[in-house]
């Protein structure tokens, strides 16, 4: 567990942190898994080796990439085939794509290439084993790639500008694990060094996915790309409403992403600024606005909030300099002055200040995985529930559930696509089959029933077996405070989105393109090393907020 | 995740549902057991407390976890009146290290030795069981509308830029 006693200073309250709107403006940091994954990697020596390729000029076929982490070789296979627009959408409930790819664990011979081609297209419909530990699929972004396949055949310029603004030659749709569709359990796997770490097995499956469309592009292109140029090329991904329901599901995972992260903070705002790291934070203050700077997108309400965020930000750091940096208490002052600004500007502030303290918080990667679920204390008291719920529920008893906005909304699985989903409670069919993501609304329940009960919580469970769930996750949240999102998830203002950039700024997402309140494009690994700086041992931790570098 | 939702679909409360999940998951052979569970009708259950707990008509699905917490708090013997036996109930029962023992028609549960639940790698599942599985899973799901379809799930149709 962490050692509060090493923290330095007191965490954020969670009655800060856990809102949605500050959930919604994190940014990716040294804490995300895409850079853990990489600092693994790097650290190790591991190179990729491409052991198969059997793409033809128009680039489809087979290819297999291998790479060692942790004393274990494990092998992305991909597949690319023909695909008529038509059948090319964003929706994970797609049937078809321009590539395929399965995470192997392993080096698959021949016959098991022959499987995973058969299979790996097929996705949810294939047959797959416990041998295959990821599945996933993308699509080309279709003009970027075409656009450089014939920069690169004719020698005319590449398309630097469509590179900065799109950021990526395909997007995925779906990385699935943990035993999806038959494919090995997280269990199999999670004890194995580099891949303990939440959804290791996946970004690695996004890094090797990158390494691919790059391949693929100079394959149908004929010639390579500049280093630097294919550096700004990550991976896409199409996040919608299925990701959020995660963060509700696992409450105790949550809070350890969560608690790191403070835990982060406040080890670093209390830190000595040494004359070299104040320089760290000069260049990446300066990496931060140029990365706002490029990050534009079509959607008018965030494209407003990052422009807000430009100003704030350079508002903030305007006549910094390393002696201000240096000063006792420099960095407490920075974040006491964003608390007049936006939370968009003090998340950005969080990230940005434990960038250059690697040695303070990389180790809290570490306590990121959490495989715990709320369990029942029955012995409890009644009283002591009332206490708990008293102390930190506030903002579930509070909330009046007899208004009408605030079960505007309700959670359900679409007996169609068997897909999470999001209905209007008072204008639609099917909430009597909503899914249980109502945790605030269990709570105020709880909180309703539980006065004048007294003995042990589960004999008020025996007249109350409703209760049960809430019960677990108020005991849970007393032990683990960042474990309850602080909002009403069924509110007509809740925005699913917050939920989805919190999760996604974890992975290491950057440059969110939010298409609604429901689904967004982000970019991965942009920036990241290639395959080629770990050949030549030139790779460097040193990629957040990227920026065009040419 | 099956399991957990045919129980969500017949009315099992959440966290009822997530340990008899849990149970099938650990001991994939009362999966046969567990559809017959879920084909009886939800009653009230009739507790008493006198020496230890004495419970009957019992939905093991719903009310189990009572006898978990029971024995936990040391309110020992729970005794389970006119109670079958039968794998569903002592997957449950091995999921939270409880003893089962007969007596006459009844079921005596006292605390065992608690041990970690192995759960199964890979199990083969019969597909009749699972058809019938998926029927009370689907108890669940929402049928699609016009409105659910082009509102309620996100992102658009095509992705050809």
């Amino acid at each position: 567990m962490l050692d509060q006693s090493q923290n330095g200073s007191p965490l954020r309250a969670p009655s800060d942190v856990m809102r949605l709107s500050r959930m919604g403006s994190m940014f990716p940091s040294r804490l995300s898994f895409l850079r853990t994954l990489l600092r693994k990697i790097i650290s190790e020596g591991s190179t990729v080796e491409r052991r198969h390729w059997d793409i033809n000029s128009k680039g489809f076929g087979t290819a297999v990439y291998t790479i060692n982490l942790g004393g274990h070789p494990y092998s992305l296979f991909a597949i690319a085939t023909p695909l008529d627009p038509e059948m090319r959408t964003d929706r994970v409930i797609a049937e078809a794509w321009d590539t395929a790819f399965v995470l192997y664990d392993g080096v698959p011979d021949e016959l098991e290439i022959q499987r995973l081609a058969t299979n790996a297209p097929l996705q949810e419909a294939g047959r797959f084993t416990d041998k295959d530990l990821c599945l996933s699929r993308a699509n080309k972004s279709v003009r970027l790639f075409e656009k450089i396949v014939e920069a690169l055949r004719s020698g005319t310029e590449l398309p630097i500008g469509m590179i900065h603004k799109i950021g990526y030659l395909m997007r995925t749709t779906a990385v699935y694990g943990n035993g999806k569709f038959g494919i090995a359990d997280r269990q199999d796997i999670d004890q194995r060094s580099g891949l303990q770490g939440p959804f290791m097995a996946e970004m690695l499956t996004v890094w090797l996915i990158r390494t691919f469309t790059h391949d693929l592009v100079e394959h149908v292109g004929g010639k390579v790309l500049p280093k630097d140029l294919k550096r700004q090329l990550g991976v896409g991904n199409s996040t919608g409403l299925g990701m959020a329901p995660f963060l509700v599901s696992h409450p105790m995972l949550l809070h350890s992403w969560m608690i790191s992260r403070e835990t982060a903070l406040a080890r670093v705002r209390v830190a000595d600024v040494s004359e070299e790291r104040a320089g760290r934070l000069l260049d990446l203050s300066r990496r931060a606005a140029q990365h706002l700077l490029e990050w534009n997108i079509p959607d008018t309400d965030h494209q407003a909030r990052i422009v807000a965020l430009r100003k704030a930000w350079a508002d903030l750091t305007r006549g910094m300099t390393k002696e201000i940096l240096m000063r006792d208490g420099a960095l407490e002052d920075i974040l006491a002055k964003s608390q007049t600004s936006t939370e968009d500007l003090q998340e950005l502030l969080v990230s940005w200040m434990i960038e250059p303290f690697g040695d303070l918080v990389d180790g809290l990667t570490e306590f990121m995985a959490n495989p715990l679920e709320p369990k029942l204390d029955p012995q409890m008291s009644c009283e002591d529930v009332i206490s708990i719920l008293d102390d930190m529920f506030g903002y579930a008893t509070s909330i009046n559930f007899d208004d009408p906005h605030a079960t505007d909304q309700f959670w359900y699985v679409s007996e169609a696509k068997l897909e999470p989903r999001l209905g209007k409670r008072h204008s639609e069919e099917g909430a009597e089959r909503e899914s249980p993501l109502d945790i605030t609304r269990r709570i105020h329940d709880l909180a309703l029933d539980l006065p004048g009960h007294t003995g042990p919580i589960w004999q008020f469970l025996i007249r109350f077996p409703d209760h049960r769930l809430a019960v677990q996750r108020v005991q849970a949240a007393a032990q683990n405070p960042y474990s309850e999102i602080h909002d009403n998830l069924i509110d007509v203002n809740m925005a699913p989105i917050d939920m989805l950039r919190c999760k996604l700024s974890f992975f290491g997402a950057s440059k969110f393109d939010p298409k609604s309140q429901l689904w967004t494009r982000i970019t991965l690994a942009q920036g990241a090393p290639l395959a080629d700086d770990l050949a030549k041992g030139t790779a460097t931790d040193d990629w957040w907020l990227p920026v065009g570098a040419i | 995740m099956m399991v957990l939702k045919a129980c969500r679909g017949i009315g099992i409360p959440v966290a009822q549902a997530q340990d008899v999940a849990r149970a099938v998951a650990a001991s994939p052979g009362s999966l046969e057991a567990l559809l017959l569970h879920l084909a009886q009708p939800l009653q009230e259950v009739y507790f008493e407390f006198s020496k230890g707990l004495k419970m009957e008509k019992i939905c093991l699905l719903r009310d189990f976890s009572i006898c978990v917490d029971a024995i936990q708090s040391e309110t020992v013997p729970v005794v389970i009146k006119s109670q079958l036996s039968d794998p569903l109930l002592v997957a449950m029962a091995a999921l939270h290290g409880i003893n089962v023992a007969v007596s006459g028609a009844d079921l005596v549960l006292t605390k065992g030795s608690a041990k970690t639940p192995r759960f199964s790698k890979r199990s083969n599942v019969d597909l009749h069981d699972w058809t019938a599985l998926g029927k009370y899973a689907a108890l669940t799901y929402v049928p699609e509308t016009e409105a659910s379809r082009l509102g309620g799930a996100g992102a658009g149709l095509t992705d050809n830029d």
